[in-house]
């Protein structure tokens, strides 16, 4: 066991342990719910990995996922500990303005996300055993910011004409940029230096109300922290300043699901007089198709634009350019998957392809 | 022959089975539209008198399951689990309880005024602590 897994953050996992549902018995009192998701797995490489996250050839992982919503307020907790770290992700209080309107205080996964915030840390949950890159969490590879510290508004508006729109705005603190990676705050961690503003906004249209089909907009602006050495090549470069915008359009069957998103990362270093915008573009495509005797097949694939051109991606670690992924999904039971996934992957260092085996279950 | 006709349609009438929704009688909803009904097991909030209902899942037999799954909320048991998983882990709401004993939906019901579940017509009937909300499916 590893010596962060010792970290105060560990105690929540022995509440989780020591709580007992029993405890909850009378029928008329909202229980706090507990869900669990573990998953396995393990990756085969033929060239360099991809992220550092990667460095295990087999990693466990569960998430543990606590719900309270007695009345008008709300706690939702999302801890996860692998064998690889051991961290609060998400804690959130929240507070029902009214119904269906909340507003959270706390650390939460940021809306302009779209994988994120769709899915957070529940493996089990997606179909694909990876997340694409540019939605990957900071310390997995991620692009762009995943984690604030703050502020969240969650609101559904429905039409006369059966039409919804979800709406979440969040406002916090953005994570700080190190040599190869972005890294958030942690909430008990102590943090060094300054802690910079960050938003964030999510509008997704259903043209159904109780439809999954839907499109939407991502924006966010976030003040990026500027730790990395390679950034500091000229003075008075404090940050980043990130502006984001995306589009999405996600349409489920019964049958399957296609999802497609487009990101414009726009990035420039903060207090340079003269310093260039730069771009990078980058999405993704992703098709699910529902086969007999439970099995799904799926595929996807992966473009980040301008690589080269942006001092902001030249600091993180093993930027995709392209990325090729296809797999099969068998859910063993109602609880239980099991998933095979292949990848083909080119960097700027030269192509590597991947292999991995995954299971994956919820509980209960 | 009019009152032979009649007769067979009540005796059918009698012999069809009904799903319907329920809920203690001192639940604070009336009523329930079937959008609403859908909301509700989907993981939306829908209140009455500033309350939020909280749905109860009976699964005390297959039939009853696969009524629900096709004609109330109208998808798969692993699009509903999905999108059940998916409203957990957005928004904290806690999924539908699911009970698989009939006794056991009975008890959650009249313990809980907020409750709401579904059940046959005929088990309902018995318990005058109960009250249908709305007619949901007629074999």
């Amino acid at each position: 066991m590893r010596h962060y897994l010792m970290r105060p953050t560990s105690c929540l996992f022995a509440i989780w342990t020591l709580s007992c549902p029993v405890a909850w018995s009378d029928p008329g009192v909202a229980k706090p719910n507990f869900t669990t998701f573990i998953s396995a797995d393990t990756v085969a490489y033929d060239g360099p990995r991809l992220a550092p996250a990667d460095s295990d050839d087999l990693r466990a992982s569960g998430d543990f996922l606590v719900t309270w919503d007695p009345g008008k307020f709300r706690l939702l907790a999302e801890f996860v500990a692998s064998t690889e770290e051991a961290e609060m992700e998400r804690l959130q209080l929240g507070w029902e303005l009214t119904p269906n309107t909340i507003l959270w205080v706390g650390r939460f996964h940021q809306p302009a996300s779209f994988w994120g915030y769709l899915y957070h840390h529940g493996q089990f949950a997606q179909t694909p055993i990876t997340k694409p890159q540019v939605d990957d969490w900071e310390d997995s590879g991620g692009l762009l910011p995943q984690h604030f510290e703050g502020l969240l508004l969650d609101t559904v508006l429905s039409t006369s004409r059966g039409q919804r729109f979800d709406i979440s705005l969040g406002i916090g603190t953005a994570p700080k940029l190190v040599d190869g990676k972005l890294e958030p705050f942690e909430l008990i961690k102590r943090h060094q230096g300054a802690k910079l503003p960050a938003y964030s906004a999510r509008v997704t249209w259903y043209p159904d109300a109780l439809q999954e089909l839907s499109a939407g907009v991502l924006l966010s602006h976030a003040e990026i922290e500027n730790n990395a050495a390679s950034l500091q090549l000229l003075p008075n470069r404090t940050h980043v300043d990130q502006n984001v915008i995306g589009v999405f359009v996600d349409y489920p069957s019964e049958n399957g699901r296609v999802t497609a998103l487009a990101y414009r990362a726009q990035n420039q270093l903060s207090e340079v007089p003269g310093a260039p915008k730069q771009v990078f573009w980058s999405g993704y495509l992703q098709g699910e198709r529902e086969l007999p005797h439970a099995t799904r097949v799926y595929g996807r694939i992966e473009l980040t634009s301008n690589i080269g051109g942006s001092d902001y991606l030249r600091t993180l670690d093993s930027v995709a350019r392209s990325r090729l992924v296809a797999g099969l999904r068998w859910d063993v039971s109602r609880k239980q998957a099991l998933t095979i996934e292949a990848a083909r992957t080119r960097l700027a260092t030269g192509p590597t392809n991947e292999l991995r085996l995954q299971w994956s279950a919820v509980i209960p | 022959m009019l009152l032979a006709v009649w007769l067979s349609i009540g005796t059918a009438a009698a012999d069809s089975r009904q799903l319907v929704l329920v809920a203690s009688a001192q639940n604070p909803a009336p009523t329930l539209t079937s959008i609403e009904t859908r909301m509700l097991f989907l993981g939306y909030t829908v209140s009455r008198d500033g309350r939020a209902l909280r749905p109860v899942r009976n699964v005390s037999s297959p039939l009853l399951n696969d009524v629900f799954l096709q004609h109330v909320v109208a998808m798969s048991q692993a699009s509903f689990d999905r999108r059940t998983l998916v409203a957990t882990l957005q928004k904290g709401r806690s999924p539908p309880v699911e009970i698989s004993t009939a006794p056991g939906v009975l008890r959650r019901l009249t313990g809980d005024p907020l409750a709401v579940s579904y059940m046959w017509l005929t088990d309902v009937q018995a318990h005058p602590e109960l009250k249908v909300l709305r007619v949901l499916w007629v074999e």
